[in-house]
């Protein structure tokens, strides 16, 4: 089991007490296994993943257990967090921008983790770097890896970003919106590499996104989290057909749907 | 432009014409021109060449000083994706909606209350949030009020860049009931931009696809969705995820057709 969260309870201290953000959330994901999590703004689905890799406020009391391949993160020492953030697990956020440097080159971005995690000598990096960003389809990668972030636009940053997250081969992916921000093609251009990871070398990913038809399409499980809490797993293909919980239901019939597609 | 770079046509020769109430989506990928074509209607981007009419007055897209901008945001006004970036943090819903109205009419005293009341119906708005900042409300309302606040010098087109983009579906599925219902009580024509197709037909009755600065489809949005004429049109409409959709299959679509049109 790559990702196992148990009965995850986080409670967020406020200046009138404490606010529990997550009810007991369970979920898990298998190696090589894409999992969706949808829901609406503030059900807790960004809390849930955050807490993957203890990133959470200091003032917050976490309870329950968040096991990255056996380590429990939420107990586990300092030299063991670190491993499971630098090497075991990337995050995809949404916005690329706030994930980059402005003020350093694209290159050094993407070969930080190789060089000063991995140890890999920094002109091997600089290859290994240059092709991954062919591999997300970006051209001219070796100008690429000299310019500046300011120099790209939004869809193609957001693909440095997905390139710099699979640099050191990382087991585990958590991608919160990592494609929403994207055109439909990009977008597709960009799960198709990380579909090539995963089943090239078993690579697991959380992938949280609001767009209800992609998780249905590119997901193997979903589960639906409401209000703090995962209130249905369904398979991804029976995403439309199976839900069975009323507020699912609601969330699936809000979706704008193209016509002609079938549900 | 600039630096001895060659120019380059971000837009090309794109034409439309709305009636009150009508509704155009703008469709594309990034870098397709379709915010440009918003922009410049609202006097963000001033065009090299071309014409707009409204209600069959001429209304010159270059025009200087404060006098005829303000002439133009009487009839042009736009909303943005970001609500949190166009809206001034440091006013409260009321102040917000009460500056854009003065700005166009002498309201006074309960006057002004009233058409701020007005507004925020029309936007449904809840009447507490009165005199809360925008930091306090969330994404959905934040985009309302500046929706609201766009409504305020009664346009007569609306022009909506990406407008519930960032919002979940939920949200997203109130505010483009919103925009259909300003569509329909007030005759407000709408230019929705937008690169999710599925958006745009729920609010508009017109699609207009640009490619690389060119217009290369037009028509009624369920004429194009069912029977695209454009190879990029039929490669956009198969780029939605759906029953079926596979992300390898629309990559390899996507390089021929570039490989087509490097040819050409």
């Amino acid at each position: 089991m790559l990702l196992e969260i148990k009965n995850l309870q986080l409670d967020f201290a406020t200046p009138g007490g404490s606010t529990r953000v997550l009810h007991g959330v369970d979920l898990h994901v298998e190696r090589g296994e894409v999992v969706g999590l949808v829901g609406e703004s503030g059900s807790g689905k960004s809390t849930t993943v955050r807490a993957a890799l203890r990133l959470y406020p200091q003032s917050a009391s976490c309870t329950g257990t968040v096991n990255v391949n056996g380590e429990n993160v939420l107990t586990c020492g300092e030299d063991a967090l670190h491993s499971v953030r630098s090497r075991e697990v990337a995050m995809i956020h949404q916005d690329p921008r706030g994930s980059l440097n402005p003020v350093r080159r694209i290159g050094d971005s993407l070969t930080e983790r190789l060089v000063h995690v991995l140890g890999v000598d920094k002109f091997a990096a600089r290859a290994k770097g240059t092709e991954l960003l062919r591999a997300v389809g970006l051209t001219q990668p070796e100008k690429r890896m000299r310019q500046y972030p300011h120099e790209f636009s939004g869809g193609m940053l957001q693909r440095v970003v997905i390139a710099a997250a699979l640099s050191s081969e990382p087991q585990l992916i958590l991608a919160d919106e990592a494609t929403s921000a994207l055109d439909v093609t990009t977008q597709a251009e960009v799960l198709s590499v990380l579909r090539e990871a995963q089943r090239s070398r078993g690579l697991g990913m959380l992938f949280i996104t609001h767009d209800l038809h992609l998780a249905a399409a590119y997901c193997d499980r979903v589960y639906v989290m409401f209000k703090g809490r995962i209130v249905e797993e369904l398979e991804g293909n029976n995403l439309f057909a199976a839900a069975r919980e009323e507020y699912t239901r609601e969330l699936l019939s809000a979706v704008p749907s193209l016509k002609g597609q079938r549900l | 432009m600039g630096k001895g770079r060659p120019a380059v046509v971000a837009a090309n020769k794109v034409s439309f014409d709305l009636a009150p109430g009508e509704s155009l989506g703008l469709v594309g990928e990034s870098g397709s021109g379709k915010t440009t074509v918003a922009r410049m209607l609202v006097g963000l981007e001033t065009p090299d060449s071309g014409s707009v009419e409204i209600a069959g007055r001429d209304r010159a897209l270059n025009r200087r000083g404060a006098a005829g901008r303000k002439e133009r945001a009487a009839e042009i006004q736009m909303v943005f994706q970001d609500p949190y970036g166009s809206l001034d943090r440091r006013l409260s819903v009321s102040q917000c909606l009460g500056q854009a109205l003065k700005l166009q009419s002498p309201l006074r005293g309960d006057e002004l209350q009233r058409a701020i009341t007005e507004l925020m119906n029309s936007v449904r708005l809840e009447p507490r949030l009165l005199s809360s900042f925008p930091h306090q409300l969330s994404g959905g309302q934040r985009q309302r009020l500046a929706i609201a606040r766009a409504l305020a010098s009664s346009p007569k087109l609306l022009v909506l860049d990406e407008a519930v983009s960032a919002l979940d579906v939920s949200v997203q599925a109130q505010i483009l009931q919103v925009l259909n219902e300003i569509r329909a009580e007030r005759g407000i024509a709408l230019l929705f931009v937008s690169h999710d197709l599925a958006v745009i037909q729920e609010v508009s009755d017109k699609v207009m696809v640009m490619y690389r600065g060119d217009p290369i489809e037009q028509g009624i949005v369920s004429d194009v969705l069912q029977n695209p004429q454009h190879d990029y049109t039929k490669l956009l409409i198969s780029s939605v995820p759906g029953l079926g959709w596979d992300p390898d299959e629309v990559m390899a679509r996507r390089r021929e057709f570039d490989l087509l049109q490097s040819v050409r």
